[in-house]
């Protein structure tokens, strides 16, 4: 292992490598703070920028937009109290109490020093976990990846909102999508309608950047949001050690929950901050500070949502499986670079794995210092008013959508998918889950169809392996769990408590 | 679906997420069938068609439920959005604060905007057609329609023409004084496809649509 990462940081450091990386955290941190640009949305609209680029630096890019945008959008919720993206929710508490007794600045440095710890947390974290798990995953045969298929879909228990039933909606359609186009394994089309547009099937990317882009773009229009922001005074950037101190022991709680919480499919970093927050809370000896201004009430759930950032690398990169919305375009762009994420990359490609590994290490670092130098120009950048936002999320959502493939047909069927998304979400239904079935759709019935082939048609393959059978009652677990945690939430209207 | 959404709305989406199921379901018969029914083609789609059509029947069953709920019960559900352990939902808190909005009016010069669009009802009839129009095509249709003719022009007229047009137009209508700003948005626009252009055509080599103009 060692030696492969020797190899990654020899990769990783050459010069282009590391502009990327610091082009991508610049660009995560820049479009992350403007509320409203999610993680998804943001590496959604910059995902056509990789098309001319190799996978290594590509990825690179992505991964450090993950990075920045996770952490800016803590910026929103402490200047002007509207948190960038749901995963930074919880920030509104402690940070814009912060930011009212003029220590935005420390609060938002304390933010970026909590991020890079959870973020190097999980990163090595993934590095020691990852390949054990995919070197587990190459003895897997059909009736195995089948149930981990089924194991990714279970992130859509947890990505559903209140309803699992409107996810399980979604997912079918996004299953639905999957099967449109040439049977994989015999001559024969699928709801093509004779049309030979179809015949190649329904493309991800118009699909992920209609989904969430343009339906964003709608919705935006809708909502005519002012975006209003109140200028601020920062203060000083920097905590001071005594604080760091303070709330050393909490950063490295939020790192540990952010990290666990990631690896399960579709928990992600919303539900992580929160639980960091509330165990924080639950075992600080004076929970009464907490929400009227309490550092720790930063530093821990900002952690746990970049500790997830390394935590869901692990399913997608050993198993091929994203656990959530951001991971699914990332394992996207993978694909779209030529690249199929799962456990024989590790042995294909370990190169390109160790690299993606040592390259997220430095985004953390990048991140700590672009990130602390940055706070002033970025909390400035919270003002970006919506005439000229929405044109830029327009432009290169259907430029994006064009410049994949050359066809007007991926345009046309970006701006279908908008609609699709708008309407989806517009009528509670949630559009993460869609993405989930296109993806995971191909590798489901693939692995069902060759388990029956090699068990002559026989179902009970799936229960008498006991891989197969361990990772079905997993899933049967984690959605159990869901269901829960539903209830919970839907009777007490609050997360992760 | 939020709690204000009308039942009948979700009854409608549930009620066409059953009959794309059916659909899906009685579709995959005009496949052409090879191997084992369970390895063929028609299986995977079909199981698809039928989890869907369930999935979206029970949810009717659901929501139709609920909508006999007595309306007592439905005041107690709106109470319950209250703090528990003092944490607020995640919904609450990405609404952003109540005075957040009285704070950027009265720090920020964005004050004007603000009082624009609390507009009370009682000047809202007295809106002009431009103002109506221009609220139309703000709404999630009026912009899914500005986009289609974008879509539209983007093959006729090319990327640049099309482009530099669809986003002066957004430009325009997102600006809390449009008349003020046609110089700045259309010069705003230029630069935005100038940037889109070279990065795309020069750095990436991806051809943009070129129109009659070439």
């Amino acid at each position: 292992m060692l030696e492969n990462l020797a190899l990654g940081l020899a990769t990783v450091i050459q010069p282009v490598n590391l502009l990327f990386i610091v082009i991508g955290v610049a660009l995560g941190i820049i479009f992350g703070v403007i509320p409203g640009l999610t993680a998804t949305l943001v590496i959604a609209l910059l995902l056509p920028f990789t098309f001319g680029m190799d996978a290594l630096p590509s990825m690179l890019m992505l991964l450090g937009i993950y990075s920045g945008s996770m952490y800016s959008s803590s910026v929103t919720a402490i200047t002007i109290r509207i948190p960038g993206n749901p995963g930074s929710a919880v920030m509104v508490l402690d940070g814009y109490p912060l930011g009212q007794k003029g220590r935005a600045g420390e609060a938002i440095g304390m933010a970026c020093i909590a991020s890079v710890a959870g973020s190097l947390f999980s990163v090595m974290v993934m590095i020691l976990v990852a390949p054990v798990i995919a070197n587990v995953a190459l003895r897997f045969s059909a009736a195995e990846y089948f149930a981990i298929g089924l194991f990714g879909l279970t992130a859509v228990a947890a990505i559903s909102g209140t309803s699992i039933l409107r996810g399980l909606l979604a997912t079918c359609l996004g299953l639905f999508l999957a099967t449109i186009g040439t049977d994989a394994l015999l001559p024969a089309f699928r709801y093509t309608g004779d049309m030979p547009v179809l015949m190649t099937g329904v493309p991800l990317l118009p699909a992920v950047i209609g989904l969430f882009a343009i339906s964003e773009l709608f919705r935006l229009g809708g909502a005519d949001q002012a975006m209003t922001a109140a200028s601020r005074t920062i203060g000083k950037v920097l905590p001071s050690a005594k604080e760091l101190l303070r709330c050393s022991k909490e950063i490295l709680r939020g790192s540990v929950i952010g990290t666990g919480i990631g690896v399960l499919p579709g928990a992600g970093a919303t539900i992580a901050s929160f639980m960091a927050y509330s165990e924080t809370k639950r075992s600080s000896k004076h929970p009464e500070t907490f929400g009227k201004g309490e550092m720790k009430g930063v530093a821990s759930p900002d952690a746990a949502s970049n500790g997830v950032t390394g935590g869901s690398m692990i399913p997608m990169l050993s198993l091929g499986i994203p656990g959530d919305a951001v991971t699914a375009v990332l394992l996207g762009a993978l694909v779209i670079q030529g690249v199929q994420p799962g456990p024989a990359l590790f042995t294909t490609q370990t190169g390109l794995v160790y690299s993606i590994f040592v390259g997220m290490l430095i985004s953390a670092l990048v991140m700590l210092v672009l990130g602390l130098v940055s706070v002033r120009a970025v909390a400035s950048l919270v003002k970006l008013p919506p005439h000229y936002l929405i044109p830029v999320i327009a432009l290169f959502s259907f430029v994006g959508a064009f410049a994949n493939s050359g066809r007007m047909y991926d345009v046309w069927l970006a701006l279908g998918f908008g609609v699709i998304g708008y309407l989806l979400e517009r009528y509670g239904v949630p559009v993460a889950p869609v993405v989930l079935g296109i993806i995971l759709g191909p590798i489901i019935e693939n692995a069902f169809r060759r388990a029956m082939i090699m068990s002559g048609g026989d179902l009970t393959v799936f229960l008498t392996r006991p891989l197969s059978l361990a990772i079905l009652m997993l899933s049967a677990l984690v959605i159990l769990l869901a269901l829960r945690s539903k209830r919970t939430l839907a009777r007490t209207e609050t997360v992760g408590v | 679906m939020d709690a204000s959404t009308q039942p009948r709305s979700e009854l409608v989406v549930c009620g066409l997420f059953a009959a794309l199921g059916i659909a899906i379901f009685l579709g995959a018969y005009t496949f052409t069938e090879g191997g084992t029914y369970l390895s063929g083609p028609r299986a995977f789609p079909q199981g698809v068609g039928v989890i869907m059509t369930v999935a979206a029947l029970i949810r009717i069953g659901l929501v139709l439920k609920e909508s006999r709920r007595p309306a007592s019960a439905d005041v107690a559900a709106s109470s319950e959005d209250t703090l528990t352990d003092g944490i607020p939902s995640v919904e609450s808190l990405m609404r952003g604060a109540p005075d957040t909005e009285v704070e950027s009016v009265t720090q920020d010069g964005a004050a004007a905007d603000t009082k624009l669009e609390a507009e009370p009802d009682s000047d809202r009839e007295q809106q002009t057609l431009v103002q109506r129009l221009v609220g139309i095509l703000k709404s999630p249709g009026g912009l899914g329609g500005i986009s289609l003719a974008y879509v539209l022009a983007l093959g006729q007229l090319g990327f640049i023409v099309a482009t530099v047009l669809y986003c002066w137009a957004l430009s325009m209508l997102f600006h809390p004084r449009p008349k003020r700003a046609v110089l700045l948005t259309l010069v705003a626009s230029g630069l935005l496809v100038a940037i889109a252009w070279l990065v795309f055509v020069y750095w990436l080599r991806a051809p943009l649509p070129r129109g009659v103009f070439g």
